[in-house]
């Protein structure tokens, strides 16, 4: 049994061949199975005198699996010949590769199997455009591989691709079986096939004349071997069989993919030996200097150079020593790793409109994984309890199935924008995922035609493509980009409010947080106005500007991104010390903030309001903390409210370390280090010889040991402190109760094997 | 819409990962992984640590499960395999069992060959590829996909070995179900009733090797027929074991787990009664404390329930609390992928009891005293006033950590269901 794939150019004959020489080897009484893989469906129809069969794919968008058989997919055609076509989307839809893979999973599973038959063709689509398409390349599909071509440029390009998509599945076996020349009868076309054939080292199998036969035979909706056996290219095509009948046999005839390289190929079939240089658009010309393009491209990457010297072109001239030592790309360069992806990120800010939908246009997973998240942090932060709001936000999927992704998703996607609008949502985002990305589904055109039906409605697509784009800090951005699209840019500004921007929605303390700040900005005599992202709704986002100043959540890049957004698209004004942590930042941030919205007011009563009790509390722990040595390791340096609570309380920090930051965040440095030494890039190695040698009573990391180290007592650094003058008291408490308890619990004795 | 069930994405992968001694390797991007990686690493422990810095090898990003390629958009252009046989080479040195490769959707898209990957490396011995993560098809179809894959990949059908009369294997459990390891647990002392001892558990924290010895099983219990319908009929089909299913789903409440035992009994031609008399004894024990609550209350009966589950787990729980506690269903709402067969019995049941009107009809809708579904949603039902008390019988969970090994399955399901119907009815 042999499995033999045909690959081409669009449009260079293939189906015809295929047909051809399958029926020739059905002539040989072979059992033949031929699988056409081009989404046109018509690779068999020669054999089936014309008519067209139902496709894998068509089949089964159309048939529920369980009710799915194999009978329903192969025909018999001429000679006995099975037929089986895999189709497609329409063109400019879905995923035609996505398909191919599909086509051939559906026959494995329906039981249809090589071994029943002695060859196997498969009738592929022009180029191997993506892996979908090089399926039947794969070595468990076929043995050999067949080059369709013309002496056209194309056509050799194309084949040379080819030869390029079998060396990225080569492993020991050569696999190529030749080339079939299917002739146009162009000016020397024979020479520039021949001329291609030697220079990457492959036979011409057969040379097939144009011949009025093959317009008759198709005409009559037959091949040659039927309507004209005894013309001139069915013995060609019986020549061919015997061939194949040969290699089913002979393995040895098969040869290594030698592909040439660009410049080869355009010296080779077009006699350019090189190619003008051409500058970027509005710079000035640099006609010495070659780009990294053009260096990459005339780069000699294939042995038979030579060959093509000696025949009836010239090679280029060689590379001068200077050029030879530039470096070339020999891979891509490293991109940092993606954490998240945009497609989560867009949908997290939509999703805290609490007056609209977000339509999520991708496979069920992807909207499980968001959803569940956002699910969890509004329901657990009492999404519903705490704001009054009787409407959960609106969360419609389109959960693409597999007929979507390879026929396109673009009605489903419609009618689930529409499934919104009539649900009464007047404001709806729509975000999509890799595979909807991938396939090319336009999510623009999508909402445009959505909206035209519902007067009033607003349909905001955000095209992030899951990860395509970015990852979830890039999508966190477009979702606030186009949320704030919603913002009135005519609003006039009104005294007495504030909007707070860049919450997270994250923690389960924003809330608390949130209402901190509410109550210093009271005593200040302002209240919010907008939260920019955070529960709040179209009526407040259209009212954005009314606010005098935009308080900032966080100093975090992200935030800082934002911000320059709205600053620069709306003309903002943006308060620039972020929700302070701790005694020290809260007095600074409340003196700041009323200078510049109270200029002369006297903030000092609050603010000794507030020390008074940041005082006496922290007395209350003093007795037990005082003089106690303190060992503090953090992933970063924003730490300084952790460090004055420690000095508050009169204990001693002995050493900072810093560890390498996992998500590789520059953090701001530490605001003074001047009474104890501070070590970077810190690991688990040198704290472990600093408890030993240092001796602190109470070791403070982002991750505790589980395994009792050192007979010290370890505590963890809060992820989400809290905001205000008080941050540092609950630490203090915490410490307060810890160094009375045993140094090591009895369940890390627990732990061994 | 806020809740969304899991689909073959993660079906497929929680398969591989409740393997002890097995891996997944994620094709695809980091924000694929996170999810999984988390969701295994709580639902089958296997680390004493969160610590981020204790997974840095490359391809983990700072967590111990489903290591990944990490894939980003020039990767779909360019294709992965660059990427993945760099990953495949770290991964292998580190993991030390079966490797599974799966690709995200995404990934699935560009058709690259990983197989080759893997034939260059010498692998395919320790590591298979599953190239369709199941576009949106329900979480259980990943599941049997994979663990067919699985079997085929292990060759089990080559392994011959004498049947096992006292062996049997428990199929279609997995780390989606709630309580998994209590489960398993509370299947081995019921069996224990019957002399029999259990094999491999398909898929939930079993072993390569029981795997392996899986064939010789005298039979094979099917749990959630959702997640092992298929897998026991490839049994069938390859060693000839009989596959043994509860006329009601899985064993939830006395009623079903008393004719799975039975079912078991008859099949292997073995006495039922110690079994049944753990049953009874439980019954009794449950008989006080549902006497003594009922005397003052009058409940459980007539108290009202919705659930939000799977047809395996729908149809014995509401079976059972309408006809053993007395209550009324008001709403039953099935989950995607749930088995049409023990579905149609669940409507047929419905219908027959005059209680026609709560068939899928979404608990939202209603308001009762006792809700069983998910934590998120059982959260939004809570907060929206549809019930007085809720039970959490599937995933996604709201966080509680459980130490004590807990089921709601066979005897010790029972009792636990019922303490906590009858506390939920008491605190409203």
């Amino acid at each position: 049994m042999i499995q033999i794939a045909l690959y081409g150019k669009g449009g260079i004959g293939k189906s015809t061949v295929s047909a051809n020489l399958s029926a020739a080897l059905a002539d040989l009484k072979k059992r033949i199975l031929q699988i056409g893989c081009d989404p046109k469906h018509d690779s068999t129809r020669l054999l089936l005198s014309g008519a067209v069969i139902p496709t894998v794919l068509d089949y089964m968008r159309e048939t529920p699996q369980e009710a799915q058989q194999l009978e329903a997919l192969v025909f018999e055609g001429y000679g006995g010949t099975a037929c089986v076509e895999a189709g497609g989307p329409k063109p400019g839809i879905g995923c035609a590769g996505r398909g191919i893979l599909s086509s051939f999973e559906v026959l494995k599973r329906l039981g249809l199997r090589a071994s029943s038959f002695d060859v196997v063709l498969y009738g592929v689509l022009g180029d191997v455009v993506c892996g979908g398409f090089a399926v039947p390349l794969r070595k468990e599909y076929a043995d050999a591989i067949f080059l369709v071509t013309s002496g056209e440029y194309m056509a050799l390009y194309a084949a040379n691709n080819i030869l390029r998509g079998i060396m990225n599945f080569e492993d020991a076996a050569p696999r190529v079986a030749g080339i079939i020349f299917n002739r146009r009868g162009l000016f020397a076309e024979e020479e520039r096939v021949f001329a291609f054939a030697r220079a990457v080292g492959l036979p011409v199998l057969a040379s097939i004349p144009r011949d009025e036969v093959f317009s008759q035979a198709e005409k009559a909706g037959k091949t040659l071997a039927e309507a004209f056996p005894s013309s001139t290219p069915a013995s060609i095509f019986r020549e061919l069989a015997k061939y194949v009948e040969t290699l089913e046999k002979d393995r040895s005839l098969l040869h290594p993919a030698n592909p040439l390289d660009d410049l080869e190929l355009e010296a080779l079939v077009l006699g350019r030996r090189e190619r003008p240089c051409i500058k970027p658009l509005g710079t000035d010309p640099a006609p010495d200097k070659k780009t990294g393009t053009e260096l990459y491209s005339s780069r000699q990457e294939n042995s038979h150079s030579t060959e093509i010297s000696s025949g009836i072109h010239e090679t280029k001239p060689a590379e001068t020593p200077e050029e030879m030592s530039t470096p070339f790309p020999t891979a891509y360069p490293f991109r940092p790793p993606l954490y998240g992806c945009a497609f989560s990120g867009a949908a997290t800010a939509t999703f805290q409109v609490r007056d609209a939908a977000t339509v999520l246009h991708g496979p069920r997973s992807c909207t499980h994984i968001t959803a569940d998240a956002l699910a969890c942090s509004f329901l657990r932060g009492g999404g519903i309890n705490a704001g009054g709001v009787e409407k959960v936000p609106g969360i419609l999927p389109t959960d693409m199935k597999e007929e979507e992704i390879i026929f396109g998703g673009l009605q489903k996607l419609e009618s689930k924008i529409e499934e919104a609008l009539s649900a009464g949502w007047q404001t709806v985002f729509v975000v999509n995922t890799c595979p909807g990305g991938i396939i090319g589904d336009d999510i623009r055109e999508a909402a445009s035609r959505a909206e035209a039906h519902f007067p009033g409605a607003m349909v905001i697509p955000l095209p992030v493509e899951g990860v395509l784009t970015g990852d979830f800090s890039t999508g966190l951005l477009e979702g606030y980009k186009r949320v704030a699209d919603l913002i009135d840019p005519s609003v006039k500004l009104e005294k007495g409010l504030v909007n707070i921007i860049g919450e997270r929605g994250f923690s389960l303390r924003e809330e608390e947080h949130f209402r901190t700040i509410e109550g210093l900005l009271k005593k200040l005599g302002y209240r919010v106005n907008c939260r920019f992202l955070k529960g709040t709704d179209t009526f407040s986002l259209r009212s954005f500007k009314k606010a005098e100043i935009n308080l900032l959540a966080f100093g975090d890049p992200e935030t800082r991104t934002l911000q320059a957004y709205l600053s620069g698209r709306f003309k903002l004004e943006f308060f620039e010390l972020p929700f302070p942590v701790g005694f020290r930042e809260s007095s600074i941030w409340v003196k700041t903030l009323a200078e510049r919205l109270l200029p002369g007011k006297d903030v000092s009563p609050l603010l000794q309001e507030q020390e008074e009790l940041y005082r006496a509390e922290i007395a209350k722990y003093t007795h037990y903390l005082l003089g106690k040595r303190v060992l503090v390791v953090s992933y970063t340096e924003e730490i300084d409210w952790i460090l004055d609570t420690i000095r508050d309380l009169g204990m001693e920090i002995i050493k900072v370390g810093i560890s390498v930051s996992f998500f590789g965040r520059v953090s701001p440095g530490l605001r003074s280090h001047e009474d104890f030494s501070m070590e970077k890039d810190y690991t688990d190695e040198k704290r472990a010889k600093d408890v030993r040698t240092l001796m602190p009573n109470l070791v403070l990391s982002n991750y505790a040991p589980s395994v009792h180290e050192e007979g010290v007592h370890y505590d963890t650094i809060p992820f989400s402190p809290q905001v205000g003058f008080l941050s540092g008291l609950e630490l203090a408490k915490r410490w307060s109760t810890l160094l009375r308890l045993p140094v090591v619990e009895g369940w890390k004795y627990d732990g061994g094997e | 819409m806020l809740i969304f069930s899991p689909d073959a994405f993660t079906g497929s992968i929680l398969a591989v990962e409740g393997i002890k001694d097995a891996a997944v390797i994620l094709n695809g991007p980091i924000g694929c992984k996170l999810y999984h990686s988390f969701l295994s690493d709580r639902q089958f422990p296997r680390e004493g640590s969160h610590d981020p810095l204790a997974f840095q090898d490359e391809f983990y990003f700072g967590q111990p499960r489903v290591p990944c390629t990490g894939l980003d958009g020039e990767d779909y252009i360019r294709g992965s395999l660059e990427k993945f046989e760099r990953a495949l080479t770290t991964i292998a040195a580190k993991e030390k069992g079966l490797l599974m490769v799966l690709n995200s959707p995404g990934a699935s898209l560009v058709g690259d060959d990983l197989e080759s990957v893997i034939k260059k490396a010498g692998m395919q011995n320790r590591c298979f590829v599953v190239e369709n993560p199941g576009f949106s098809l329900p979480a259980a179809r990943g599941f049997e996909n994979v663990a067919l894959a699985l079997l085929e990949n292990m060759k089990l059908r080559s392994i011959h070995r004498p049947r096992n009369p006292k062996k049997v294997n428990l199929i279609g459990l997995s780390l989606l179900h709630k309580h998994w390891e209590g489960s398993v647990a509370e299947m081995k002392r019921l069996l224990a009733f019957l002399g029999l001892e259990v094999g491999a558990v398909f898929l939930a924290g079993t072993s390569l090797e029981e795997i392996r010895e899986s064939g010789d099983a005298a039979c094979n219990i099917v749990l959630f027929p959702e997640y092992g319908r298929r897998i026991a009929e490839w049994y069938r089909e390859s060693f000839g074991t009989s596959a043994v299913f509860s006329p009601l789903g899985a064993p939830i409440g006395f009623d079903a787990s008393e004719s799975l035992l039975r079912e078991v009994a008859t099949v292997l031609n073995i006495d039922p009664a110690p079994a049944l008399a753990e049953i009874q004894k439980a019954r009794k024990a449950s008989y006080r404390q549902i006497s003594r609550f009922y005397s003052y209350s009058g409940l459980p009966k007539g108290a009202s329930f919705s659930i939000r589950a799977e047809s395996s787990l729908a149809y014995p729980l509401t079976q059972w609390l309408y006809s053993y506690l007395g209550m009324a269903p008001f709403a039953v709402k099935l989950l995607p992928g749930s088995d049409p067969e023990i579905t149609g019995s669940l409507k047929a049941f419905l219908e027959e009891k005059g209680f026609c009107e709560a068939w899928d009809r979404d608990p939202s809708l209603e308001s009762v005293d006792i809700a069983f579904a998910d934590s998120p949603t059982l959260q939004l039902l809570k907060a929206k006033g549809c019930c007085k008390a809720c039970i959490e019988i599937t995933l996604p969970e709201e966080g509680y950590i459980h130490i004590i090994p807990k089921t709601y399955l066979g005897v010790s399901g029972a009792l636990l269901l019922i303490e906590e119907i009858i506390n939920g009815l008491r605190s409203k």
